[in-house]
């Protein structure tokens, strides 16, 4: 290879002629053996994809609910890691005194109003339909805190959360699934034995939201209403405070936090039985889990990679023995070691580069159908496929077939010329 | 002995003298070590009675015999001695080949023959640089082969030797200029430009030139042979070794493959043919016998054949 002028580019062209030859010639076995492959990259692509784009719109939500809201979760946490409350586990330290000391603008001045949440889900029934809807109990502010538009009727007031009233305000699909698009606004419907008046209905928002169910598919009744009659507790499933401007936001949590130590009879920071976020760090937690289902999904990817590997690996060992003459021959007409090794090795990775191709076409291909279908769900999902996910997979598929290309092409360059040729 | 000695140090400088191999020195002084070929086995190269070049010889004086011999073993393209093949299979040894001793000169065409087992192959893959001698020295060109590394052998075997073989080994679905090509892609000196000239001259040597484009898998196997002649000259070697190669054919082109042999031959080429038929071997000018890994003869062939396009003349 000293001598790089015209044979050089010959030397490299003419292993990827052998081997697409090989493959030609083969078509079903080089097919089983780059199907490994195939699927090992096709699948880090579309995990990458997909996990982007779960990320993407999970992030766009959290980030559309406003940057100036700060959560309170039950239970403690560590800041970085998601909060128990998420984990499914049930802290019930939130009561509806914290949300109103929080609320009064005394305590927490840089807080402009909270709401509380409880949430669960119950059969609704309107004139013989039955429907399972999901439904959220929430205070008044609830208006004032998030970005909720109503597009018809109003949402309640504070009379009627303190009253107990049984009032709805309900989603766009609920008017569709379970009114069949009668305008719901004074009807009465049930919910676990309750007759609830209709007297709003929430702007369509067409995507999930974070935290609360999607406000299509949701019936929002007063908080009190929803602790007593719905579900028989006295605790809160979290709050969500606005405070006045952004930067007062550390200055709000540092309040927040002092307010309930003293509330909950606290000294120690490192009893708190109560967690306080702002979005920053909520974003940074989803983050935190949706990166460790794309790590764990990308290591299962990584393993059907190591299996396209071995099988390249064992076809590459058939391959050396199929072809010894030839490796005789070559040898006998001039060929070192390092030229045999050198051919075995690019045939092993053409074989693996064109599987990661092949992998990259089908991953991009699947994430963009996947991407269709949860946008024909009415998801707002972006079709995310990175370059740096393409590049990586294309360099991969090329490392794995000179890794595991390697025995075989060694195996393949120490044949003694002589013996390869009297091979049978 | 160290008068002779002395003599060549003055004659052509300590150069020369180391670079030479030391054999030739002991030559000249008795029994103990390898001896230069005794008279009858000199063989000159073609064109030259071997008698008319004996009685030359003799009349020379001491001083220019001494130049005489050294040049003729410079000018000999292969030289073997005391040349032994023991294989040693998980303890049990087999003598392949023991205590050969021959030169051969350029433009030569020898058979080496010998049935089944009498170790010829083992000879020829020794000779093509394909293995190593278990013991004795193997000149080419005056150079000592069994010193070579694994990449100066790959570098003699691509410029030096050309082989065909009894099964042909043409690559599986290449064309025929591939495969012609095959030994200039591992020249280590490629002469850009060239290739072309070089795979059409060789593919005219054994008249194939019109299924240049043709695939391994579409030729008989005449034309398969002819295709691997072509490759074994490609890179205008100095010896084309032929292992059994009309062992796979009909007899008509088995004798066509032949007459190539034979031109190549009268062109200058010096040819090696392996074979265990008598009738093959009768195409050569001489011929090596080996039986038990023995040269047991070693003798001009005094009613050569000649093949003729599929045809016998005579």
């Amino acid at each position: 290879m000293e001598n790089c002028s015209n044979n050089c580019h010959m030397r490299l062209i003419d292993p990827i002629k052998i081997s697409y030859k090989n493959l030609m010639a083969a078509k079903f076995r080089s097919f089983l053996t780059i199907l490994g492959i195939i699927i090992g990259v096709a699948s880090v692509i579309i995990i990458m994809a997909i996990g982007r784009s779960a990320q993407a719109l999970i992030l766009d939500q959290v980030s559309g609910i406003g940057s100036n809201l700060i959560g309170i979760l039950p239970g403690a946490s560590d800041e970085k890691g998601p909060p128990a409350a998420a984990m499914g586990i049930k802290v019930t330290t939130l009561k509806y005194g914290d949300l109103e000391a929080l609320r009064s603008g005394k305590e927490v001045p840089e807080i402009q109003d909270a709401a509380g949440y409880v949430m669960g889900s119950q059969t609704a029934k309107y004139k013989g339909e039955d429907l399972t809807v999901s439904f959220t109990g929430t205070t008044a502010s609830y208006m004032d805190v998030e970005n909720i538009e109503i597009a018809e009727g109003r949402f309640f007031n504070k009379t009627e959360e303190a009253d107990v009233s049984k009032v709805a305000v309900v989603g766009k699909n609920i008017v569709r699934d379970l009114f069949l698009n009668e305008d719901p606004i004074g009807k009465t419907f049930q919910l676990k034995d309750h007759n609830f008046t209709v007297i709003g209905i929430f702007e369509s928002k067409g995507s999930a939201g974070f935290g609360t169910a999607s406000a299509d598919d949701s019936v929002f009744i007063p908080l009190i209403t929803a602790q007593r009659l719905m579900l028989g507790i006295n605790h809160i499933a979290f709050i969500r405070a606005k405070v006045r401007s952004t930067d007062l936001i550390p200055y709000a949590i540092a309040n927040t936090k002092a307010t309930l130590r003293e509330r909950h009879n606290i000294d120690d920071p490192a009893d708190d039985d109560f967690s306080v976020r702002d979005q920053a760090q909520a974003l940074e937690m989803i983050k935190n889990i949706t990166n460790v289902l794309r790590y764990f999904l990308l290591a299962i990817g990584t393993i059907s990679l190591v299996v396209g590997g071995v099988g390249i690996m064992n076809t590459m060992l058939i391959v050396v023995n199929q072809r010894i003459r030839e490796v005789g021959l070559r040898r006998a007409i001039g060929a070192k070691t390092r030229d045999i090794l050198v051919q075995f090795l690019m045939e092993s990775a053409a074989i693996s580069f064109f599987g990661g191709v092949l992998g990259i076409v089908l991953g991009i291909l699947v994430s963009f159908i996947a991407a269709l279908i949860m946008q024909s769900l009415g998801y707002a999902w972006p079709f995310l496929v990175s370059w740096q996910s393409i590049a990586a997979a294309t360099l991969v598929s090329i490392a794995i077939g000179v890794v595991f290309g390697m025995y075989p092409a060694r195996k393949a360059s120490r044949v003694s010329p002589m013996e390869s040729l009297r091979y049978e | 002995m160290e008068g002779f000695a002395q003599l060549l140090r003055e004659a052509r400088g300590p150069y020369f003298f180391s670079s030479f191999p030391s054999f030739l020195f002991s030559s000249f002084g008795g029994n103990d070590g390898p001896s230069l070929p005794q008279r009858g086995q000199y063989r000159p190269g073609p064109g030259l009675h071997p008698q008319s070049a004996d009685m030359i010889f003799t009349s020379l004086p001491l001083r220019d015999k001494i130049f005489y011999k050294i040049i003729h073993i410079m000018s000999s393209l292969i030289q073997v001695q005391n040349l032994s093949k023991i294989y040693d299979n998980e303890g049990v040894k087999t003598t392949a080949l023991s205590n050969a001793d021959f030169r051969i000169e350029k433009g030569e065409f020898v058979s080496i023959m010998g049935p089944s087992g009498s170790g010829k192959s083992t000879l020829m893959q020794i000779l093509g640089l394909l293995d190593k001698p278990s013991e004795g020295k193997y000149f080419f060109e005056g150079r000592d082969t069994t010193t070579f590394d694994d990449d100066t052998l790959a570098n003699f075997r691509n410029k030096k030797i050309g082989f065909i073989f009894q099964a042909f080994n043409l690559l599986p679905r290449t064309s025929v200029y591939e495969n012609v090509e095959l030994p200039l892609l591992y020249d280590e000196e490629p002469e850009n430009g060239k290739n072309k000239g070089k795979i059409m001259a060789a593919l005219q040597a054994v008249d194939m030139e019109h299924r240049v484009n043709y695939f391994s898998n579409q030729l008989s196997g005449g034309e398969k042979q002819r295709v691997a002649i072509a490759r074994a000259l490609v890179n205008n070697p100095d010896v084309v070794f032929a292992d059994e190669p009309t062992g796979n054919l009909d007899s008509k082109s088995g004798l066509r493959i032949m007459k190539i042999l034979q031109d190549l031959n009268e062109t200058g080429h010096t040819i090696i043919l392996v074979t265990h038929e008598t009738y093959t071997a009768e195409h050569a000018k001489r011929i090596l016998y080996l039986k038990d890994g023995e040269i047991i003869a070693d003798d001009p062939v005094k009613n050569r054949r000649f093949a003729h396009n599929g045809e016998l003349l005579k």
